[in-house]
């Protein structure tokens, strides 16, 4: 059997130092096999020992070697990866990752837009194909994301962009895909707990909601009829409301969980996801069915109230699982950017807090395809975008999540980034072997 | 306290004769000349908490009283009060209050942070700290400002500005509009609080700066009285204020419960006894408070219950408020049972609120002699004034109240406030309640009156029965004998009322007519009655009885509020349960062991016996010992407690000093906050101990503690004693404040050029320091009399310490230049730097590291947050641990550091770390970088018992902590966590259902109190980033 496969020794780490950028990888030209590897489909489904063959950026097959004959023949290159687990590249939802580069440096800032109503600013014309922080999130398995703004009432329009192009045409998976918003929130400081200011957030709580309402309705009457003037804000609000963009509300709270479900149902608003929903564990159910989806934000987050369950948050896709709600995770909050690698792990943990292991792969893939609907990703199996990876062992596990090829649309990417370089770099200083 | 009392009489004689006679106010029109004296009888008069003298005799002659007996001679000129069942009590002392001083103005805040005092001339150096500051110069007298003073039977008031840290003296106010002589004493007490007011000066910015500034300043005073004017060549008059001031009683104004327990310590070191002005919340920490046995003034401003009718609001409620709502009242009964001295201070309250919440802390076991004494004679006894105030006793001032029944019995009321002799205070007439249903007889008609609404104003209106032509369908409808048949209606009109004393003016159209009715209340509020005219002039006569049956008053004030509560210990925390679990001996069999030293990691047994560990084997046999508990792990895994080498929970108000570049006096020990969740947290992640950094504000920033977690005990007993100081550096962007807006651009250093240079200009005086102690102490006796002492100086003594290497840094530092830098600093000062922690690029210097012998503390892989830390690699700990360098992985963050696990496994993935050197990093490293490795850490057989017990491999994304012991005590279990947490489930929906019953039963509610907490990371300053 022997002669049939040849192993390739890819050298990913570039030779040269310094800083800069790792290289976009060439279009697809010779077919690939990943042979005998632990695959994840997606779908909930895994095949203990797999093939998968793509070719021109497409799954050609995804089997089962123990059933089915492999003609590996018929590939230009054959890799070996029994042993080694396959992943459907994982999704970096509502991530801000290529619109900042320095948290402390502003003008390397590009996710927020003054103003409260900004549904017309566009993620994608801003997303940073250059960043030095992408590919230190690629090399563990995140390969494409819904880029999204922030800030404001209406924040923008986020599109789902792929983690290796020379621009952002190039990185476009899905152009203007949805439109995020805060829902507003009593925040009140605890410094604070006079009466007198819990009343006045309270006021500015309800004026905001007013302001939301004034504005969702005059945006569905201008979408109504054919103006001559043209309002580019409202513009973008129109294919919200013949459901060719998904609403995304940023809300962590019961009370305003469930004043944005009476809003979706005010404005049939047919595809709607809640980000955040850190209490969303009170009222799952609801949740389900009012079919709402929902991105999970930072499941390594304490808990809401000094009496919640002390693990409320890594227990919350569990919960969210048993209720039937359609989920996914994103990293959102300090140092969202950098910590777009560590989302694999967050789902680890909600593994070790009761979702079963492949809901949780389903969570990182092709229910974030779902929702973002780029039916072409999230899975592997014949026909879908040839977006994968193979790790040493579990992903999901830190120790293990070493990412020794990733493909997105079959293009085989560089998967060094300056942080490798550095080492590399120290390692030679000091005469040490460098561990891979 | 001689000179004290010398002062007091003085001032007792000149009052006392300038009021009688040598009134030098000029007069308008004819003189009063004549004298009377006043005699009270047939009164109940309470002389003190313990002796009633009734059917007595008060006479008063002036300002003074003459004589308190039964059987008194009254004397012929006397005017007489008949008191017939009436009680007289001495009036009340208040001892917090800002009563009639002008209100420093609020200073306007210039573009620039203010970093030097902006008062002119020889003052302290602090703006907040103003000892100088008399609030008998400040007075601006309003006498309508009195009233509501006199109406809760105050007759002094002690008033101070509530403005600043040290805050001078307050005076002594005699609550008069009648005499032009109103103090009592100019100075009747120093005043201080832990908050700096209305100051713009930088410094403190946190409540550690303000202890440490307070402690500063009391050393400073200490040094400036031991040296006589001769070695005194300057004069400072904030210094001078404070020592002659020094013989008043000295009140300390506190704001959290917490802060008595940090005021406390400053009394015992600079040797200041104080009264604290307390929090209301003494009951919850009553062990420790019976400790300290303080004097105490106490607030009465008990909560409301929240409005929790929305399930989802009530989420938001914490528990501790929940919990203060129903046991606020029982604290002065609880003080009272400890023997706790304490006064009662009425601010925030109104006459109404302030008898009612006495009257509920007297439901909750408070004795009412007890409640007399500490609003009377304990406070005068405090103040000095007991041998002229406080009681009713011949010759002492005559300040008393006249009350319709025992004063804090059930609606009682004060009726007058004698204050010198004087009529002060008068009620109001008291108003009858006349509301209820009455049958309204006018002449021959009947109808019925409903008066209703509140007491004060109360409005009316009449219902009647009028027949009228009956229709159908618009036609008059007859009966069989051809009679219009009559329908009777009901009617109901408004009356309009005016009620004064006992006369009542009643009027309301009737048909065309407008009738009005005058008469009086009669039979006490039960009948009305008097005259009427009608339109046409004729009088006639009416009445109006009270329906017995119909009174629809509101029944709330005749139940209790809260019902008679007994506090349980931890009741106001969550997970806290009331019992501590006591040591056990216990062998845990069959795990895998990971003992993070030699031994490393083996599948057997350990044994740990009075809270450390005795034997770790394969197979341990412990059948001798009768007392060790057996618990089979197999499956599961081991490890020593977590120590998070960098963490910022637990601490109080300010986890920066963030004024000065150099802030060594602060200390996180003085500020730690034993209740805070987060300890329990970290628990639950497996962290035993932890370091209590100072954030990264200033180049020299504040002392850490370094605590295990002790949760449900103390502040101090959460410190390891044995640990020794460390001290928090920090270099780069926060210290230049590169991040920081543009108001921040003045303050040095601004450039890491200047860092460097202001931790050599600190050390080299730090040094000069320790030479000038060191001459001195060599000194003769003799020579030493001549020569100023050098002044003691936390900071410096602080910086010293790290010279000398009895204190340890931890140095916040990211770019190589930097960490270089620092080292050299140190080299040349002869010390050593312990630990860089962040220490991003740690990596490119690890052999300069290893070479000065510094240890490393770093975050597993963040990076990309500030330009500095763009270089930041997540091969950094790993790279320096194979270096040779003692490296930790933090948490810098209260949530991640329940996951250091995890983080340590990091280690693995980026750089291939070992399994036990990874381990290492998160136990034995930090432990040794904190030089507590002597008793934890590690499984090492006489070490202390900081055991961890696993589900799963510990450097696993799927473990989860099963059990964490600290010093052998089972602090967290995954088990009994449920139970734990139902539990507290079930206690907060008790008292939420308690809430919502009482707003039920009509009592007053407040809105909701969302919790929420503020987190702290060491970048934290005023900006967010």
């Amino acid at each position: 059997m022997n002669k049939f496969f040849y192993t390739v020794l890819i050298i990913i780490l570039s030779i040269y130092q310094g800083f800069s950028q790792v290289t976009p990888a060439d279009v697809q030209t010779n077919s690939i096999l990943l042979y005998g590897g632990y695959l994840h489909i997606g779908n909930g489904e895994v095949i203990e020992n797999s093939a998968v063959g793509f070719k021109d950026g497409k799954i050609i097959e995804s089997v089962d070697i123990e059933y089915n004959q492999i003609d590996t023949s018929y590939y230009d290159i054959v890799i070996n990866v029994t042993g080694k687990e396959v992943y459907p590249g994982f999704i970096a939802m509502n991530s801000t990752l290529g619109l900042m580069e320095i948290g402390a440096v502003r003008a390397t800032k590009d996710y927020r837009e003054t103003g409260k109503f900004n549904p017309n600013s566009r993620t994608l014309t801003s997303f940073n194909t250059d960043s030095r922080i992408t590919p230190t999130v690629r090399s563990n398995g995140m390969l494409i994301g819904q880029i999204s703004p922030r800030g404001g009432i209406v924040s923008g329009t986020s599109s789902v962009m792929r983690f290796d192009a020379w621009n952002w045409e190039d990185a476009v998976v899905r152009a203007d895909e949805g439109i995020h918003m805060n829902w507003p929130k009593n925040r009140v400081n605890n410094n604070v707990n006079n009466e007198l200011d819990i009343e006045k957030v309270k006021s500015k709580v309800k004026h905001t909601q007013n302001e939301i309402h004034d504005f969702f309705q005059i945006a569905k009457a201008y979408v109504q009829k054919n103006s001559l003037t043209i309002d580019l804000r409202m513009e973008a609000m129109r294919d919200l409301f013949i459901g060719k963009k998904r609403l995304y509300v940023h809300a962590d709270k019961v009370s305003q969980i469930k004043e944005i479900i009476s809003f979706k149902k005010e404005f049939n608003i047919e595809k709607l996801t809640i980000v955040g929903g850190k209490d969303a564990h009170y009222i799952p159910e609801l949740i389900a069915e009012n079919e709402i989806s929902m991105i999970v934000s930072r499941v390594h987050s304490l808990p809401s109230y000094r009496q919640s369950e002390l693990d409320i948050s890594y227990k919350l896709p569990s919960i969210l699982n048993k209720a039937g709600v359609l989920f996914c995770f994103d990293n959102q909050g300090d140092m969202e950017q950098m910590q777009s690698r560590n989302i694999p792990f967050l789902a680890g943990t909600a593994v070790a807090y009761g979702l079963p292991y492949e809901e949780a792969i389903k969570a990182l893939t092709s229910n974030c395809a779902e929702i973002l609907e780029i039916s072409n990703y999230g899975l592997i199996t014949k026909g879908k975008s040839a977006t994968l990876f193979v790790s040493e062992g579990d992903a999901l596990e830190i120790s293990t999540n070493k990412i020794s090829h990733a493909f997105i649309d079959g293009r085989r990417i560089d998967l060094s980034n300056s942080q490798e370089k550095n080492y590399l770099k120290y390692c030679k200083k000091y005469g040490l072997i460098p561990e891979k | 306290m001689k000179r004290y009392l010398l002062f007091v009489l003085c001032f007792f004689t000149a009052f006392n004769s300038s009021a009688q006679k040598n009134n030098y106010n000029p007069h308008v029109g004819i003189k009063e000349k004549a004298e009377f004296p006043h005699a009270f009888i047939n009164c109940t008069i309470h002389q003190n908490q313990n002796i009633v003298i009734e059917d007595g005799v008060l006479i008063v002659m002036g300002n003074r009283i003459v004589s308190v007996s039964k059987d008194i001679s009254i004397p012929k000129d006397a005017i007489i009060h008949d008191l017939k069942g009436k009680h007289v009590y001495p009036s009340f002392i208040e001892l917090y209050s800002d009563l009639n001083i002008q209100k420093d103005a609020t200073k306007k805040r210039s573009n620039s942070p203010q970093y030097k005092t902006s008062k002119e001339g020889p003052y302290y150096w602090n703006e907040a700290v103003r000892p100088e500051y008399n609030s008998v110069e400040n007075i601006s007298v309003n006498y309508e400002k009195l009233n509501p003073y006199l109406k809760k039977g105050f007759g002094l008031v002690v008033s101070h500005q509530k403005n600043g840290i040290v805050r001078g003296t307050g005076s002594l106010l005699i609550l008069t509009k009648n005499d032009k002589q109103m103090f009592l004493l100019d100075k009747a007490a120093n005043f201080y609080s832990f908050d700096k007011g209305n100051s713009n000066q930088a410094y403190p910015t946190s409540l550690m700066g303000s202890i440490a500034l307070l402690r500063q300043f009391f050393i400073d005073a200490k040094w400036y009285s031991k040296n006589d004017m001769q070695n005194h060549p300057k004069i400072n008059l904030s210094l001078e204020a404070q020592l002659s001031n020094k013989s008043y009683p000295n009140i300390f104004i506190l704001e959290r419960k917490l802060d008595l327990f940090r005021a406390d310590k400053i009394s015992k070191e600079s040797n200041i006894d104080f009264i604290y002005k307390g929090s209301g919340r003494e009951y919850e920490n009553l062990s420790e408070i019976t400790k300290i046995n303080p004097r105490i003034i106490v607030p009465l401003n008990y909560p409301k219950a929240m409005d929790l009718d929305n399930p989802y609001d009530a989420i938001s409620v914490s528990t501790s408020d929940l919990s203060h709502w129903k046991y606020a009242t029982t604290n002065i009964a609880t003080l009272e049972k400890e023997n706790i001295d304490f006064s009662i201070t009425s601010d925030k309250l109104k006459a109404r609120d302030f008898f009612k919440q006495i009257k509920q802390s007297i439901d909750q076991g408070a004795s009412k002699e007890k409640i007399l004494y500490s609003l009377t004679e304990l406070p005068s006894i405090w103040l000095g004034i007991d041998s002229i105030y406080g009681t009713l006793e011949q010759n002492k001032f005559a300040n008393f109240l006249i009350t319709d029944k025992e004063i804090f019995s059930r609606n009682s009321k004060i009726l007058e406030n004698w204050v010198l002799g004087k009529k002060e205070f008068e009620s109001p007439n008291t108003l009858l309640d006349i509301r209820g249903d009455y049958n309204l007889i006018t002449g021959n008609k009947k109808k019925q009156l409903v008066i209703s609404g509140t007491l004060e104003k109360p409005n009316a209106i009449l219902k009647y029965g009028i027949l009228k032509d009956s229709t159908i369908n618009g036609d008059i409808v007859f009966n069989s004998s051809g009679d219009i048949i009559k329908t009777k209606i009901n009617k109901t009109v408004k009356a309009s009322l005016d009620y004064e004393d006992n006369k009542v003016v009643l009027s309301y159209p009737e048909g065309d007519n407008f009738i009005r009715l005058s008469g009086n209340i009669v039979v006490g509020g039960v009948k009305l009655s008097g005259e009427g005219q009608d339109k046409n002039g004729d009088w006639f006569k009416w009445t109006a009885l009270k329906n017995k049956t119909t009174t629809a008053l509101n029944k709330a004030s005749e139940k209790s509020e809260r019902s008679k509560q007994v506090f349980v210990d931890n009741h106001h925390l969550d997970f806290c349960p009331p019992m501590q679990p006591k040591q056990s001996n216990i062998l845990f069999k069959n795990a895998t062991i990971w003992t993070a030293d030699e031994l490393e990691t083996f599948k057997g047994d350990l044994w740990i016996k009075n809270g450390k560990i005795v034997e770790l084997g394969e197979e341990i046999n412990t059948q001798t010992d009768k007392n060790t508990t057996v618990i089979d792990l197999r499956g599961k895994h081991v490890t020593p407690g977590i120590i998070d080498e960098h963490s910022h929970i637990a601490i109080q108000s300010g986890v920066n000093e963030g004024s000065n570049a150099i802030t060594s006096e602060v200390r996180i020990g003085d500020v730690i906050n034993p209740e805070d969740i987060n300890i329990y947290r970290q628990l639950s992640g497996g962290v035993t101990a932890a370091q209590l950094l100072h954030g990264s504000a200033n180049p020299i920033g504040g002392q850490s503690a370094i605590i295990k977690m002790r949760w449900g005990h103390p502040a101090e007993k959460m410190k390891i004693k044995s640990a020794p100081g460390f001290i928090k550096f920090a270099l780069g962007e926060n210290v230049k404040q590169s991040n920081w807006g543009w108001r921040y651009s003045i303050r040095y250093p601004q450039t890491r050029m200047g860092v460097e240079q202001i931790y050599y200009d600190a050390f080299t005086e730090a040094k000069e320091y320790q030479q000038s102690i060191s001459e001195y102490n060599l000194l003769t006796k003799k020579e030493k009399s001549k020569q100023i002492e050098p002044k003691k100086n936390l900071q410096l003594d602080a910086l010293s310490e790290i010279i000398n290497e009895k204190r340890f840094i931890t140095c916040h530092s990211y770019v190589q230049s930097e960490i270089n830098m620092l080292m050299k600093m140190a080299d040349s000062m002869g010390f050593k730097i312990n630990t860089f922690t962040h220490i991003l690029e740690g990596y490119k210097v690890a052999d300069k590291m290893k070479q000065h012998g510094a240890g490393a503390s770093t975050f597993s892989d963040w990076w990309a947050y500030k330009f500095e830390v763009r270089d930041a690699i997540a091969y950094n700990a790993c790279l320096l641990s194979k270096m040779g360098v003692v490296t930790a992985v933090n948490s810098d963050d209260a949530e991640m550091g329940r996951r250091l696990n995890q983080e340590a496994s990091k280690a693995i993935k980026y750089g291939g770390c070992s399994e036990n050197e990874a381990i290492k990093l998160v136990t034995i490293n930090p432990a040794k970088l904190l030089h507590i490795d002597n008793r934890t850490g590690s499984l090492t057989v006489g070490k202390d018992a900081d055991i961890v017990v696993w589900n799963n491999s510990p450097l696993s994304i799927y473990s989860r902590v099963e059990q964490t012991y600290v010093d052998g005590l089972l602090l967290y279990d995954e088990k009994s966590q449920e139970k734990l947490f139902k539990e507290n489930e079930r206690k907060r929906s008790t008292l939420i259902t308690e809430m919502i019953q009482s707003k039920k039963n009509g009592f007053p509610t407040e809105k909701i109190k969302p919790q929420e907490d503020i987190l702290h990371k060491c970048n934290d300053f005023e900006i967010d980033e």
